[in-house]
């Protein structure tokens, strides 16, 4: 118990708390709610505290990406891609209790499995980052150490650009 | 560290292929919709020749220089006799899938054409990074614009069901298995504090014994992602769907180039990163290589066994390839051991090899399916009465797949197992064989089809289009000649090849 | 430390942000009459009878105007620490920017020419 009230006495294990809090029960009513709509805003639910997470990491750069990438534009794109699709008869799909019972068992096993690894691990200590300067500090690295990947970037983004209009735009016919 | 103008000359074998690529789109988009888009296919495949000439002349640089390697960007892109080789291995499959795609495209339906050919360009870029690369960042790039390159090519037929099918599962499950291998990734730089491989490497040989755990989950995470791309078992289940689906020439690529890539990967992360991992005085990476030969061992008998019922014959030859996936990760999983050190140059034998049965039998596939319009083992039915040279051409390859001698394949598989009773895995050895002798069931079914059923329906000869023609004997000839003398490609491997800064990072 | 003192004032001002609305609607509707009429309940939409459900299926245009905007987004993510960093890095970087905007045009240029930037 006091451990307990230990935690909760530093400011940043509280707002951890709830943050964590944010994202895992994000990520459950995604799974179990059953409008789609609702789905997709939990998930930005999901996202935007993953956001916070990393502002408490002092990942202010990936912070602010996560924003306005996940948070934004992807939460947005599902909200299309499933306005494409036939959803009013959303109907639940007959429950296969033994595949669920299976399903269950294998995730919990993963849990205690990445648990007990994480738990058991001891880090060496490491300089605290400097959350000043991060962005200017990714910079420096993506255009000297990384420019091979981030120029592939480009190539990646307009792959995916052209395939996805050949595979979703309309034919005039 | 930075990327200084001269540097650029060693990416040139890339930046030709991105040059042909853009060249492509641009011509795609000034050309009016009524040109034909079948020479496309003709300047695609001089960029591939431009880029395999940049690549042997950096094979022979090298030598020349006793093994100078050319390192950019502390080791995230490398050019060592390893990428080479592998590169110019995918260079040859694109440019048999380029030809072959010439002499297709039109009657397999795909409407895209400009666009399919200056698809393929970025894929193959993206796994001669896979090959080349030492550092994770960029191998995650390359492989992600292989894979998703590659969905886009399996869904390029859009008015074709089953490849609508198949595009939206390789999607679904390639995301799936690209997450799983990022997450692996993500341990591996919370560990090391680092991206590059051999940094990783250096912190998991000395490392704390609390890490054991999860340094295992993480090559457990990337194995399985990684597996998934290059279709072993049981990862496989996407393959028979995703072939059947796509256009016969994309299957062949996904097949050869796809396969080679993510081999390529593999054996950089398990050699470059894992290898020697220890957790005090304690080695922790020969169960990781365990792994590796229980995925071969389940690959080579689920593929072999689960394509005896098949009956169509693109499912036949993705199961195949499951199989032959199998095949290929036994020398990986086979560490190295001052009596056995030829692993590479089994892969890359037998991949060789590969290529040409794998790609002649997807020819020849394209060539017969065309004219029935559907790939079941039947379409097969009296070739040899229809196209009889087609129908030799075809039995070579089998002979060749099945591992029956004066075959490459033959060859490359003997090659093989050597190897692994060199290295006492004397189970995995076993395996091998009993699956080749049950894989002679299929095999030959597709053989009979040709030489002993007589199809009443189809009395029309087969007349080939000449790029297919020019495959199918590039590969049988070849086929044969590797059968015969396999020292022409063994000899200059060995010579090419060292296991020390090839293989391993120095 | 005086460093996080910044975030203070930004959860300040989200949890206003939030609080604001918030109490401006339980207000009004504290204070307002409550007698609620079909017509009162139906859905608003300029005065006309409203039809069908809200949630219809889209045309896929839309969805390709999304999936433009993706990109871009995560192009515009790249921008960011290439203008901080722009002062340390110089010409070179300006190079590189110029090719990965340049490819990125082709994919715009594509885009332009199979006419899906066209709304008719």
């Amino acid at each position: 118990m006091s451990s307990i009230t230990q935690f909760f006495s530093s400011s940043e294990h509280v707002i951890f708390f709830v943050l964590a809090l944010g994202a895992i029960s994000g990520a459950v009513f995604m799974i179990t709610l059953s409008k789609l709509v609702h789905m997709i805003l939990s998930l930005a639910v999901t996202f935007l505290s993953l956001a916070g997470l990393y502002v408490l990491l002092n990942a202010e750069f990936v912070a602010f990406a996560q924003v306005l990438i996940y948070a934004g534009a992807v939460t947005i794109l599902m909200m299309f891609g499933i306005m494409l699709t036939k959803h009013e008869d959303a109907e639940d799909k007959a429950k296969r209790p033994r595949h669920r019972m299976l399903l269950g068992v294998s995730i919990t096993l993963l849990f205690a499995v990445l648990f007990l690894a994480i738990q058991q691990l001891s880090l060496p200590a490491q300089d605290a980052l400097q959350a000043d300067n991060n962005t200017e500090a990714i910079g420096e690295q993506l255009f000297t150490l990384h420019v091979i990947p981030f120029e592939l970037v480009s190539l990646l983004l307009t792959v995916a650009f052209i395939g996805s209009i050949i595979v979703a735009k309309k034919e005039a016919e | 560290m930075r990327l200084q103008a001269s540097d650029l000359f060693y990416l040139m074998p890339e930046l030709s292929l991105l040059m042909a690529a853009v060249l492509l789109t641009v011509l795609d988009l000034i050309l009016p919709e009524s040109t034909s888009r079948k020479r496309f296919g003709w300047i695609a495949a001089a960029g591939v020749l431009v880029s395999g000439a940049f690549v042997v002349w950096f094979m022979f640089d090298i030598r020349g220089n006793s093994a100078e390697y050319i390192v950019l960007l502390a080791q995230s892109y490398r050019i060592d006799q390893f990428a080479n080789s592998f590169k110019l291995f995918m260079l040859a499959g694109t440019l048999l899938v380029l030809l072959m795609s010439m002499g297709s495209l039109k009657k397999e339906g795909v409407e895209h054409r400009g666009e399919y050919y200056y698809l393929m360009l970025p894929a193959t870029i993206g796994g001669m990074i896979m090959a080349s690369s030492a550092d994770l960042i960029t191998l995650f790039i390359g492989l992600e614009l292989l894979s998703i390159t590659s969905y886009i090519l399996v869904g390029i037929r859009k008015k074709h069901l089953h490849a609508n099918e198949a595009a939206f599962k390789y999607v679904v499950l390639g995301g799936i298995a690209t997450a799983f291998i990022l997450y692996g990734m993500s341990f591996l730089y919370g560990l090391s504090g680092s991206t590059n491989l051999a940094h990783i490497n250096d912190a998991l040989q000395g490392m704390d014994p609390s890490w054991t755990a999860i340094v295992y989950i993480s090559f457990i995470l990337i194995l399985a992602g990684l597996a998934f791309k290059i279709a072993a078992a049981p990862f496989h289940a996407w393959a028979p769907d995703v072939y059947q689906g796509a256009a016969t020439p994309v299957a062949a690529y996904l097949a050869v180039v796809s396969k080679a890539a993510g081999i390529a990967m593999l054996l950089r992360i398990a050699y470059n990163a894992y290898y020697d991992a220890s957790s005090g005085t304690q080695p922790i990476d020969d169960p990781m290589f365990a792994m590796i030969a229980v995925i071969a061992a389940a690959a080579m008998i689920i593929g072999n066994t689960a394509a005896l019922r098949q009956t169509n014959v693109k499912r036949l030859l993705a199961l195949s390839a499951v199989a032959n996936s199998g095949y290929l990760l036994v020398p990986v999983s086979l560490q190295l051991s001052p009596a056995h050190a030829s692993n590479f140059a089994e892969i890359y034998f037998y991949f060789v090899a590969y290529l040409l049965m794998n790609i002649g039998a997807f020819a020849v596939l394209a060539a017969v399916s065309h004219v029935k319009g559907q790939s079941g083992l039947d379409s097969f039915a009296g070739l040899y009465y229809r196209a009889p040279f087609t129908a030799v051409a075809m039995l070579l390859f089998i002979l060749s797949l099945a591992g029956i001698p004066i075959s490459a394949g033959f060859v490359g598989k003997f090659y093989i197992l050597t190897g692994a009773v060199q290295m006492q895995a004397y189970w995995l050895a076993a395996v091998m064989i009993l699956t080749s002798v049950i894989s002679y069931y299929y095999y030959f079914r597709i053989v009979r089809q040709m030489f002993l059923k007589t199809d009443s329906s189809a009395e029309k000869r087969i007349t080939l289009p000449i790029p297919l023609a020019a495959v199918i004997w590039f590969c049988a000839v070849s086929t044969v000649v590797l059968g015969i003398f396999p020292q022409w490609l063994l000899r200059p491997l060995a010579d090419l090849f060292q296991v020390f800064g090839d293989l391993f990072i120095i | 430390m005086e460093y996080e003192v910044n975030y203070v004032i930004v959860a300040l001002f989200i949890s206003i942000g939030i609080l604001l609305p918030a109490i401006a609607l339980s207000i009004g509707r504290w204070l307002r009459p409550h007698r609620p009429l079909d017509e009162k309940l139906t859905t608003y939409e300029s005065g006309n009878e409203p039809v069908g459900i809200g949630q219809i299926r889209y045309n896929i245009r839309y969805y390709l105007f999304a999936l433009m905007f993706v990109i871009f987004d995560v192009e515009a993510v790249f921008l960011y620490p290439w203008a901080v960093a722009y002062r340390k890095l110089g010409l070179f970087a300006l190079v590189e920017m110029l090719i990965f905007v340049s490819l990125l045009l082709i994919g715009l240029l594509y885009a332009w020419k199979k006419k899906v930037l066209q709304w008719n």
